[in-house]
């Protein structure tokens, strides 16, 4: 049985084909297979497909081990070591968000005030990106659980969005994933190293040298599209 | 005595470009309250040992000052203590504890690659913490020491340093490593770096909060990562928010 790198990527924008090319070759090194959702399924908004990464496997009947739920907008380095060895299979692994904290604390504070009155609010400094999360088959009855809230609470999710612009998925999985689960384990920043030009490192050697996988996000799409190309050609051309 | 100390070296360079105690007065006195409030020796250095050139080499001689003490630590003088921060000493016992800073990976590269030559060890960015406030247990002085001495060993070459990365950071976390001293990492609340950059100047205007966020959400604010100039004004700006509460 193998293990499964899941990617949304609806739209199928050009920068994808790098990681979805990297990833592909990570997994064959790493007995994993990679598995793209390409079309909507639902009137949902397709930043939510993450979630229903158990349904959309169990339906396409793909047997799996461990899932590693990535973005379309990261490059994988060849010689990652294999990502489900850190982290336990009762955990979620995660890494912090520490790219821009205006933003993540203007988000958790809207959705905690509007949506998620009854959850703790979590540490600032203890939130999450989730363009890279580590799951397991215990993991989903967590994620039923997640869909089950959403759908029950769809329109004040998409209000929050709506009126706050503060992001659809990440904040609400911030509050839902530590809630619902037997507890997150963050790992090395060097698995999603994320707003890389704030932090002053695009240059393709250095990040093949500093981290294993990077995160394109935090920047303007034409900028990724160039960036994604130039590291993936570095790495694997 | 008390059983535990803040050290600060807080030193007038007659060749540095402006004054630094224009912003130091006001980190010195949040540290006082603090210290204050919790039973804990504040000792701060405004002369600068003759063995050191640049001022900052006078952090390392803590390893002298603090000994007979149990706990101890060390920050710089840009650093300014929220008034109702917890005793951080509660926060471990024989560890030597730091925050990463990651938030300028190229800088940091460049500066192991630069310091590097002094050590036969490798590191990667988690290992990689903030020199600017360390809190650990006073059996690690000798850590202090030994970066002394590897300073006094090369004082001539790290004095007049001019291949950029810093000056006693990265050198310290070598030795960490080197020794094989692995940190207790604590959360970034206990050193607020680059915070311009991470956006926590800012505050919360669509819930009407006017608190900055780094006010409101950490504990130890470290006004580096921009010039000289811009954090006199900044951390006149912030004492003038907070005065009132110590």
């Amino acid at each position: 049985m193998k293990d499964v790198v899941y990617i949304v990527n609806i739209n199928q924008p050009s920068y994808s084909q790098y990681c979805i090319n990297s990833w592909q070759h990570w997994s064959e090194q790493n007995n994993a297979e990679v598995v793209v959702l390409t079309e909507p399924f639902s009137e949902i908004e397709p930043h939510w497909y993450k979630v229903f990464v158990y349904k959309l496997l169990e339906n396409s009947n793909i047997d799996y081990n461990r899932v590693l739920v990535v973005d379309n907008d990261t490059v994988v380095h060849p010689d990652t070591p294999n990502i489900f060895d850190e982290v336990s299979e009762d955990k979620i692994g995660v890494v912090f968000d520490d790219v821009n904290y205006d933003w993540t604390i203007r988000s958790t504070d809207a959705y905690h005030k509007h949506v998620f009155t009854d959850y703790e609010r979590f540490d600032t400094f203890e939130y999450f990106n989730s363009g890279f999360i580590v799951l397991s088959k215990q993991h989903r009855e967590v994620y039923e659980k997640v869909v089950e809230f959403l759908l029950n609470n769809y329109q004040s999710l998409n209000w929050v969005q709506s009126n706050y612009g503060v992001g659809r998925d990440q904040t609400p999985l911030n509050f839902m994933l530590r809630s619902f689960s037997n507890g997150l384990h963050y790992i090395s920043k060097r698995y999603n190293l994320q707003g890389l030009v704030s932090k002053e490192i695009v240059d393709p050697k250095m990040l093949s040298e500093m981290a294993y996988v990077y995160h394109y996000n935090a920047m303007p799409r034409e900028n990724r599209e160039i960036l994604m190309k130039q590291t993936y050609n570095y790495l694997y051309e | 005595m008390n059983k535990n100390l803040v050290y600060i070296v807080s030193i007038s360079d007659n060749t540095a470009k402006v004054d630094h105690s224009l912003y130091s007065k006001y980190c010195i006195q949040s540290w006082e309250y603090w210290c204050n409030k919790h039973e804990v020796d504040l000792h701060i250095v405004t002369q600068s040992d003759p063995r050191c050139g640049k001022p900052i080499w006078n952090k390392e001689l803590v390893y002298e000052f603090a000994q007979g003490y149990e706990k101890v630590a060390v920050v710089d003088a840009d650093t300014m203590i929220k008034w109702n921060a917890p005793n951080f000493f509660d926060l471990f016992e024989e560890d030597f504890c730091m925050v990463h800073d990651d938030t300028n990976w190229s800088w940091v590269y460049k500066s192991m690659q630069s310091y590097g030559k002094f050590f036969n060890t490798s590191m990667t960015m988690d290992d990689y913490g903030n020199a600017g406030v360390l809190f650990f247990h006073t059996k690690y002085l000798h850590i202090c020491e030994k970066v002394f001495k590897l300073y006094s060993n090369n004082k001539q070459e790290l004095d007049n340093w001019d291949k950029g990365g810093g000056k006693e950071q990265t050198i310290f976390n070598y030795m960490l490593k080197e020794n094989n001293v692995t940190p207790k990492w604590l959360s970034p609340k206990w050193n607020l770096i680059s915070m311009h950059k991470r956006e926590l100047f800012k505050h919360n205007f669509q819930l009407g909060d006017n608190t900055p966020h780094f006010i409101k959400h950490g504990y130890i604010w470290h006004f580096t990562g921009f010039s000289i100039e811009d954090r006199i004004s900044i951390v006149k700006q912030t004492w003038d928010l907070v005065k009132d509460n110590y």
